[in-house]
């Protein structure tokens, strides 16, 4: 099976990309249960009328939201999120009786209680938007059985898992996916369970025998989350443990299984060459790659390019210090030669390598307050920000075509010629990722 | 005696340059940072980076104009002049201006080579950020 290429739903602003570079780019879309809560009928609208009807959606019910403190789910001035209470509304006992008073505790489920909120939260990802559905003007186009869309499968209610909590929310985890599993008989769907553990977790020989109790339920996937693991950045140590968690949910049955953060090291996981322990890799446009549980958020917004051969989004301006250093500015030519060759970069280019400055480098200039001082910054242009966002999507696309049809040889050498033409220009440490990356995957290749 | 903001050297540095028939402009963005000050003198562009103390900090601020200005100059606001940052700037070829917090006067310490990996597309845009 080929690794898929999903994409995270993010804001309506971007429903535009989930079809570039063609209809069929994305195998699936994944969409945050609070978003569907906050906008059903904008959610319909794109279920139904921005997307292709054979790419596929899950809903991800964001259970974990209500397992944090409430100043996870309040806004600035401390109200709760209309998106979170919207969602909390729709799953019902308990989490809307503790609703911004205090976190989900164990004791708030009861054996009935769990049963009931399992299906609610199942039940929700099924039929929500159906209603919506029906409510669109393109609704006459549809026949019946086309227009209520649902889901590809149900994502059963889920924890975040730590190496300090898991003794206390690995139980009901399973108990929930054990219901999500007899809901789906009942109702002929897939279910998936959601694994979303921290660093410490996925290092933790703990983590075998939990994969091992939820993969006694029999769901049909895993969607796998670990807290903040950004692959360019991780450790050997943190790499070989991600293969483990695959490997081990691969076990005995072969299974779905989706990164819900994940870049090009999972895509090349998938590859039939390494095993094809991932079936799935799903990123946002242009983030997602990596992301915290508990995000933390802020910063200004600068300019990346997503360097094909570092497979990493870099500040424009160290992107042009590396290129001019290299003489890959010369020319169009030598730039799409050496660099990108995308339809999206040969069009923005067009023939004048100048033009490479609308990838970030023309910006538009606030003042804004910096302490005592008042300085002026740049922030990228609408068109920068769609260019880098575009040539982005074309290079994925590119990453799980590769995978998905060169040999594990041809992958491992890919690496290791962008090493060798990266040394020199960036130094060791802007390329360590790949080192470490194409270590783990000579190590797959040997046991395979 | 020291400078109680990087505001008072970057002030102190622009009647310098004004007074050596630089054009100057204060708090110039380029490619989502601030520059302190541009000088431009004929067809030259500088740019200067104002520290009271970390030079470290100011010189890998500098590395990022080497895209954009021909000539690239640290401005030191601190009471005395490190001999570890003046072997740096002489082997980056950068300049070093000494803005002294007892007098408060300006006074070169090593004059800036040219910088050869200016990138002209980008430096065009920054000549255009200077001029509005």
């Amino acid at each position: 099976m080929p690794v898929e290429n999903w994409m995270q739903f993010g804001t309506f602003a971007e429903q535009e990309e989930f079809i570039y570079p063609s209809p069929d780019a994305y195998a699936g879309v994944i969409i945050n249960g609070n978003m569907v809560a906050h906008a059903p009928s904008a959610m319909a609208g794109f279920l139904l009328e921005r997307i292709s009807g054979d790419t596929k959606f899950l809903i991800d019910p964001f259970t974990h939201a209500f397992q944090h403190s409430p100043n996870f789910i309040t806004g600035k001035k401390g109200e709760i999120k209309s998106s979170i209470a919207k969602l909390a509304e729709s799953f019902g006992s308990p989490v809307v009786d503790i609703l911004g008073a205090r976190a989900l505790k164990l004791e708030d489920f009861g054996a009935e209680s769990l049963r009931v909120y399992t299906r609610r939260v199942l039940e929700f990802q099924r039929c929500f938007l159906h209603d919506y559905m029906e409510e669109r003007d393109v609704a006459k186009y549809f026949e019946a059985d086309e227009l209520k869309r649902e889901p590809y499968a149900l994502i059963a209610p889920y924890f975040y898992l730590t190496d300090v909590n898991y003794n206390e929310w690995h139980d009901i985890s399973v108990g929930m996916l054990r219901e999500a599993c007899l809901y789906a008989r009942e109702t002929s769907k897939k279910v998936f369970c959601s694994l979303v553990i921290s660093k410490g977790l996925l290092q933790s020989p703990e983590l075998k025998k939990i994969v091992a109790d939820l993969k006694n339920e029999d769901p049909d996937g895993f969607i796998v989350w670990v807290d903040d693991l950004d692959e360019t950045n991780s450790t050997f140590s943190e790499l070989k443990a991600l293969v483990e968690l695959y490997k081990n949910i691969q076990s005995e049955k072969r299974v779905e299984v989706i990164n819900l953060h994940g870049g090009y090291f999972s895509i090349l996981t998938g590859a039939a060459a390494f095993g094809s322990l991932v079936t799935g890799v799903c990123h946002g446009p242009e983030y997602g790659e990596s992301r915290a549980v508990v995000p933390v958020g802020g910063g200004i917004p600068t300019s990346k390019y997503y360097i094909p051969d570092i497979h990493a989004r870099v500040k424009y301006r160290d992107c042009l210090m590396w290129f001019n250093k290299a003489g890959w500015l010369e020319s169009a030519e030598i730039f799409h030669r050496q660099v990108c060759n995308c339809k999206l970069c040969i069009k923005v280019i067009d023939g004048n390598i100048e033009n490479f400055v609308k990838f970030g480098g023309e910006g538009t200039t606030r003042t804004i307050q910096r302490g005592k001082s008042v300085v002026n910054l740049q922030f990228p242009t609408r068109d920068e920000k769609i260019n880098c966002l575009r040539h982005y999507l074309n290079t994925k696309s590119a990453e799980y075509r590769k995978a998905n049809t060169y040999s594990g040889d041809e992958l491992i050498d890919d690496i290791a010629l962008s090493i060798e033409k990266y040394l020199e220009v960036t130094g060791t440490e802007y390329i360590s990722h790949l080192l470490r990356w194409r270590k783990v995957l000579e190590n797959l290749i040997e046991k395979n | 005696m020291a400078f109680g903001t990087e505001l008072e050297v970057v002030g102190i540095l622009n009647s310098f340059l004004t007074s050596a028939g630089f054009q100057t402009k204060e708090e110039v963005s380029s490619m989502g940072q601030s520059i302190d000050l541009v000088g431009k003198k004929n067809r030259w562009v500088y740019a200067f980076e104002a520290k009271r103390d970390n030079w470290k900090k100011g010189l890998s601020q500098c590395r990022a104009h080497e895209l954009v200005a021909d000539y690239i100059c640290l401005v030191m606001g601190s009471p005395r002049i490190s001999l570890a940052l003046m072997k740096e700037i002489e082997q980056l070829g950068y300049g070093l201006l000494w803005c002294k917090p007892d007098t408060k006067t300006c006074e070169w310490i090593y004059q800036p080579k040219i910088n050869k990996k200016v990138w002209k597309p980008q430096k065009q845009i920054l000549i255009k950020s200077f001029k509005e």
